[in-house]
């Protein structure tokens, strides 16, 4: 699933976190902007793998807290498991990597 | 996405097709020549015993040190399926398939995560999954060169719903491509023949011939036995072993000279800009003198300043020479105030500025001496008359003064300064010329086959393998090796297309490795210094074939390994002593250190640590 906020609120988004049938990626950018197409191609290929995307930062400061990274990575949990800087955020191989990585740990 | 679409994206995959510009990646594209078409007409492949893996020329690759490298041609007869690039373009298809499928399966909102035991296969099996999807993803960056871009490419290229239907459009596409390419290679393979060259990088940069099987008249090496566990080594490792035994006992002269001479430098330097610093002290007092000389010169004008006759005129003018070159004197010892202010004061050595900085100076002071003199003589020949002869003493003391300040205060340390310079020039060259001393030895222990210009062509259509046996060249891990496949001519043996496959020689699984090291050491009970001197070490240690999880691809990128050492120890008088003892390496045994027994004389415990310096100075060389 690939929603963006808005419409869906952090509150949304919070509620997605305490689901642990996924795993959840949350990205602030534009739908134009690279990290979000290798979010996107990440989704496409693993299951139960949910992605959230803002233009707008201050929408999901709470997640980010004073990360000014723009993707965020969880596993099956609330807890942030990487924060990712634009670079690796678009480079294809190492946001998979994270993701992978993430879902990976036990919980 | 529906399992039913994607396999109507299979099935009429080529029907689908857009030109991609990264569909041109592969096994065989790095061709160059008129005809890039007939770069496609060859593919390679690396052989251990029944495993089979594909190469490409895309980028340089690692094979098995006994493997044999093989390129074939035997596609060209339409027979593209029997390739290993299209061998492993089906396996993907089917891989890719298999793992739609299983996606597809995975059903989170069936999950009850109230049942801990549910929960916890639900993840083992999603982390399964994820492996595998890892996997592909590492074979087609690993083995199509496929960039982290062109995957994302690949996954989200339009007209696609999702990124595996992109990725079997590209597997359909590189198979269109294989199988076009291939028909274009059978029609005009009737005019061309076949050669296939193999050459192994040596350190000193000749590279050497070796034997390609059908190919040419080399004679072919006699197999010798390779172990890759125990500790009998091959003539080429002897050699190696020997050139770095030899390279870290140099090496470690050459360190000792380094540290003297640049004690030595320092210390020369240190005396010269203290002596530097005194003379152009003086210097400074000289240019007082100065003034007092201006004020003879001043008296004698107004001495002469009263006659009405040719020799006034011409001793006004040779006392406005005079005058002049004592500004220029003056000048110039000003600038030689700079320098020593700069020396002294600031001691900030930018060598490239004090080196023309003095040597414009020396000349400075050159030209000034010999100006100095000629208008001394020249004053000597117009001021003949008694009422200037002692104004005309009084100005030789003082030029003469001047004079003693030029020669001795001045270009004596600037000369010393500038051997100095030289010598630090010197000191920096150094560790390059001590690499190249130390390299001859390195490449004459690959030297194992004699060279010869013996080429077999062979006609493109029925041209067999070209076999690389690597097991047979007595190889060492990390040798270089580029095997070329030129397309040339029939009539005029021009080159129409060439291939070449840059390989890298490994061992793979668990393996020993063996290398000379310089080693410090201290005895165990010594409080003195680390003493340097050399070892032989072997460590054994792992490398995976194909590195897919963190820890595989940490192991191979630190090649940490354990081992036993032989060293040289020698105590006090002794001239001879060796020590035996156990190792732990890092980096493929280039460093390590570990703790042995001196076994020639007292049997003391002593710690080591070790590096081999043959590839850190290569390193630098390079």
């Amino acid at each position: 699933m690939s929603e963006s906020l808005p419409p869906l609120t952090v509150n949304d988004l919070k509620n997605y976190l305490c689901n642990p049938a996924f795993s959840v990626y949350v990205f602030v950018g534009s739908e134009e902007d690279k990290g979000w197409k290798v979010a996107e191609a990440i989704h496409g290929l693993l299951p139960a793998h949910r992605i959230y995307r803002t233009a707008d930062r201050s929408l999901v400061q709470e997640l980010f807290g004073d990360h000014t990274e723009p993707a965020l990575v969880y596993g099956w949990t609330e807890e942030p498991r990487f924060y990712l800087t634009q670079v690796e955020a678009e480079d294809f191989l190492t946001a998979f990597g994270r993701v992978k990585q993430a879902r990976g740990e036990k919980v | 996405m529906s399992l039913i679409r994607l396999a109507l994206t299979v099935i009429s995959g080529i029907s689908l097709l857009t030109p991609l510009a990264f569909a041109q990646r592969g096994g065989q594209t790095a061709s160059v020549g008129p005809s890039s078409s007939l770069g496609q007409g060859c593919s390679a492949f690396e052989q251990n015993g029944s495993d089979r893996y594909p190469l490409t020329s895309s980028f340089q690759q690692q094979v098995d040190i006994r493997s044999n490298v093989i390129i074939t041609f035997s596609h060209l007869n339409s027979d593209v399926e029997a390739t290993e690039e299209w061998k492993q373009l089906v396996s993907i298809l089917d891989r890719v398939m298999s793992l739609e499928a299983e996606r597809s399966k995975f059903d989170p909102a069936a999950v009850n995560v109230a049942d801990r035991v549910q929960v916890a296969r639900y993840y083992k099996e999603l982390t399964t999954f994820d492996d595998k999807v890892d996997e592909l993803l590492q074979d087609l960056h690993g083995r199509f060169g496929l960039s982290s871009d062109e995957l994302l490419e690949i996954f989200t290229r339009s007209g696609v719903s999702q990124p595996y239907e992109g990725l079997i459009l590209w597997v359909r596409e590189r198979q269109s491509t294989l199988r076009n390419n291939a028909r274009t290679v059978v029609k005009e393979s009737e005019t061309v023949k076949i050669r296939v060259s193999a050459f192994q990088s040596s350190n000193n940069g000749q590279d050497k011939r070796v034997h390609v099987a059908n190919y040419d008249n080399i004679p072919a090496a006699q197999p010798t036995e390779q172990q890759s566990l125990g500790l009998k080594l091959t003539g080429t490792e002897q050699k190696q072993l020997e050139a770095e035994l030899k390279g870290n006992q140099l090496a470690i002269q050459r360190s000792s000279q380094l540290v003297t001479y640049a004690a030595r430098t320092v210390d020369n330097l240190s005396e010269l800009f203290d002596s530097l610093g005194q003379k152009l002290a003086r210097s400074r007092e000289g240019l007082n003198s100065l003034a007092a000389t201006r004020a003879t010169l001043a008296k004698i004008q107004q001495a002469v300043g009263s006659r009405q006759d040719l020799d006034q005129r011409r001793i006004s003018s040779t006392l406005s020479q005079v005058d002049s070159q004592l500004t220029a004197l003056e000048q110039t010892v000003g600038c030689l105030d700079s320098i020593q202010n700069l020396i002294t004061t600031t001691r900030s050595l930018k060598l490239s500025e004090l080196l023309a900085g003095s040597g414009h100076l020396l000349e400075n002071v050159a030209d000034c001496q010999d100006n100095v003199e000629s208008t001394l003589d020249g004053i000597g020949g117009v001021l003949s008359d008694s009422s200037g002869i002692s104004i005309l003493n009084s100005l030789n003391l003082s030029l003469d003064g001047l004079k003693g300040i030029a020669k001795s205060g001045v270009e004596e340390p600037l000369r010393e300064f500038h051997a100095s310079l030289d010598s630090i020039a010197a000191l920096f060259q150094f560790n390059a010329e001590a690499g190249k001393q130390l390299l001859p030895g390195v490449s004459a222990a690959t030297e194992f086959q004699p060279t010869s210009s013996d080429y077999i062509l062979q006609d493109l259509p029925n041209a067999p393998d070209a076999v690389v046996q690597l097991a047979d060249l007595e190889l060492t891990d990390g040798a270089q090796l580029t095997v070329n496949v030129d397309f040339l001519d029939k009539t005029d043996g021009s080159i129409l297309s060439s291939v070449q496959y840059r390989l890298t020689t490994r061992w793979f699984g668990l393996h020993r490795k063996i290398n000379g090291q310089t080693i410090f050491w201290k005895n165990e009970a010594s409080s003195g210094p680390f003493r340097a001197d050399i070892a032989a070490v072997a460590s054994w240690q792992y490398r995976y074939r194909n590195a897919s999880s963190g820890f595989q691809r940490f192991l191979n990128s630190w090649q940490p390994g354990f081992g036993i050492h032989l060293a040289n120890v020698r105590e006090g008088a002794q001239t001879l002593g060796y020590g035996l003892g156990l190792n732990l390496s890092l980096g493929d045994n280039i460093i390590g250190g570990g703790y042995g027994w001196n076994l020639s004389e007292n049997q003391n415990g002593y710690w080591l640590i070790g590096v081999n310096l043959l590839p850190v100075i290569q390193s630098f060389n390079k």
